[in-house]
């Protein structure tokens, strides 16, 4: 039947559905309406309701799935799946990045539908190596029991795709956030951000290839540039492309 | 020439992967479903609200823009479309318990199709519409294509779950003892298609 986890979930569910309707009652709703769910009457507030009313139905389906999983008991689980007991969850041993570029992927899409195309491009592309590489990960991660053969695997599978694609995706992204600001910003501006950009790049390639420098920073830099490129880009396909003046040749009146 | 394979890199004695552990992917699928149903839930009631001050007040005219209106017909054959493809969900998921990958195969990319066909159809629907986002109509716009663009979200990112769970079963993640992944892809199905009608009552159907 149903499990204490379930039951407190169910709590909620219940709970969500009786303040909607006394929500909707004290907030100027008709009776019939706050119980029918605007079918027939007003419901009141209707933010306060609607809210209430999906906070209610989210947590029955919350409570329907943690009844089915028994509240995640081994013991349960072990039984219902035919094994004597249940393995433990094996964390990650190597950090994925999927997750974060996968966001990446998803504001340059929501930008680029917004603003700009080559934004949406981007982002399509790099939703589809995310989808790729994830896929590989996932194999790769349950192949054998020993992780650092699994990332053997992994390598040797995709390796020879993931360098030239990930390089290409973050030249394109460097290119076309920058290119953005170049594009909003003056002519002195542009010839002034160009020159701190290279700098920027140059002393930090320089600083990686003198010092051992921990993987995480790494990461904390490539993560700080991808979020650098798309505050450029939105900044400058807001802002819109400066007016370019063609010079006139002499004798052209 | 070399023999490179990936035997190569196995040492003898790798052991092998200890078994996953179950439901993790259907909790974790569990809770962004909720997210989802709360968000989208708390979209619409904005939506409705704003259409509710609008008529209240009275002076502004209808709430849909002179020259503006939601035909039936569509959005009625986009939800026979999403229910159709509930059974063919259900039916991959039946199927890899089976073990029988063909049908498993055939479900999934039928129901991708009829996820591509409610996508069209939402395009040819606003095309219908003509629903200009700025000048009259830029204070209720917005709230349309929000709404509608963000259910073809939801719809989207439920493909690319299902699309990629079929990739994982053709590489043979999952069989008749796991079909975990498509018990979570189908979990979501669900939750966007139930989505669906909420939108479908709010939106086309109350206008």
């Amino acid at each position: 039947m149903l499990t204490w986890g379930s039951k407190f979930i169910f709590g909620i569910s219940f709970g969500s559905f009786v303040g909607a309707m006394v929500m909707g009652l004290v907030t100027g709703g008709d009776p019939v309406g706050a119980i029918s769910m605007g079918y027939k009457g007003g419901v009141g507030d209707h933010i306060a309701y609607g809210t209430l009313v999906a906070i209610g139905f989210a947590m029955f389906v919350l409570g329907v799935v943690t009844t089915i999983s028994r509240d995640g008991d081994a013991e349960e689980l072990a039984a219902r799946t035919g094994v004597a007991t249940l393995s433990a969850v094996t964390p990650p041993v190597y950090p994925s990045y999927w997750a974060p570029l996968t966001a990446f992927g998803v504001v340059a899409l929501i930008i680029g539908l917004a603003l700009n195309k080559a934004f949406m491009a981007l982002g399509i592309a790099a939703l589809a190596i995310v989808a790729l590489e994830w896929c590989i990960q996932a194999w790769a991660d349950s192949a054998t029991g020993d992780s650092e053969v699994n990332e053997v695997m992994r390598q040797r599978l995709i390796s020879p795709l993931e360098l030239p694609l990930l390089s290409t995706l973050g030249i394109a992204a460097v290119v076309l956030g920058v290119s953005r600001v170049l594009l909003a910003v003056s002519v002195a501006g542009s010839v002034i951000v160009v020159s701190v950009a290279a700098a920027v790049v140059f002393a930090v390639v320089v600083l990686l290839s003198k010092i051992d420098v921990d993987r995480r920073v790494v990461s904390g830099l490539v993560a700080l540039l991808a979020v650098a490129v798309l505050a450029g880009g939105i900044i400058g396909a807001a802002a819109g492309e400066r007016d370019f003046h063609q010079p006139v040749e002499a004798g052209e009146h | 020439m070399s023999d490179i394979s990936i035997r190569e890199i196995l040492p003898e004695n790798v052991a092998g992967a200890a078994p996953s552990r179950p439901r993790l992917l259907v909790i974790g699928t569990a809770l962004a479903s909720v997210a989802v149903m709360v968000g989208f839930g708390s979209l619409l009631s904005l939506y409705v609200r704003t259409r509710a001050l609008w008529i209240a007040t009275g002076d502004n005219g209808p709430w849909l823009p002179r020259g503006v209106t939601i035909p039936l017909t569509q959005p009625n054959m986009m939800a026979m479309t999403l229910v159709l493809s509930l059974v063919t969900v259900l039916w991959a998921v039946a199927s890899m318990k089976n073990d029988d990958r063909a049908n498993t195969y055939v479900a999934v990319g039928l129901s991708l199709l009829f996820g591509f066909a409610y996508i069209a159809q939402t395009g040819y629907l606003l095309t219908l519409m003509g629903l200009p986002i700025a000048g009259d109509a830029a204070g209720r716009a917005p709230l349309f294509y929000a709404a509608i663009g963000t259910h073809l979200a939801i719809t989207g990112a439920a493909m690319a779950y299902l699309a990629i769970m079929g990739i994982r079963s053709l590489g043979g993640n999952y069989s008749a003892k796991d079909v975990e992944g498509l018990y979570g892809a189908a979990m979501f199905w669900f939750v966007m298609v139930t989505m669906y009608f909420a939108l479908w009552y709010a939106i086309y159907i109350t206008k």
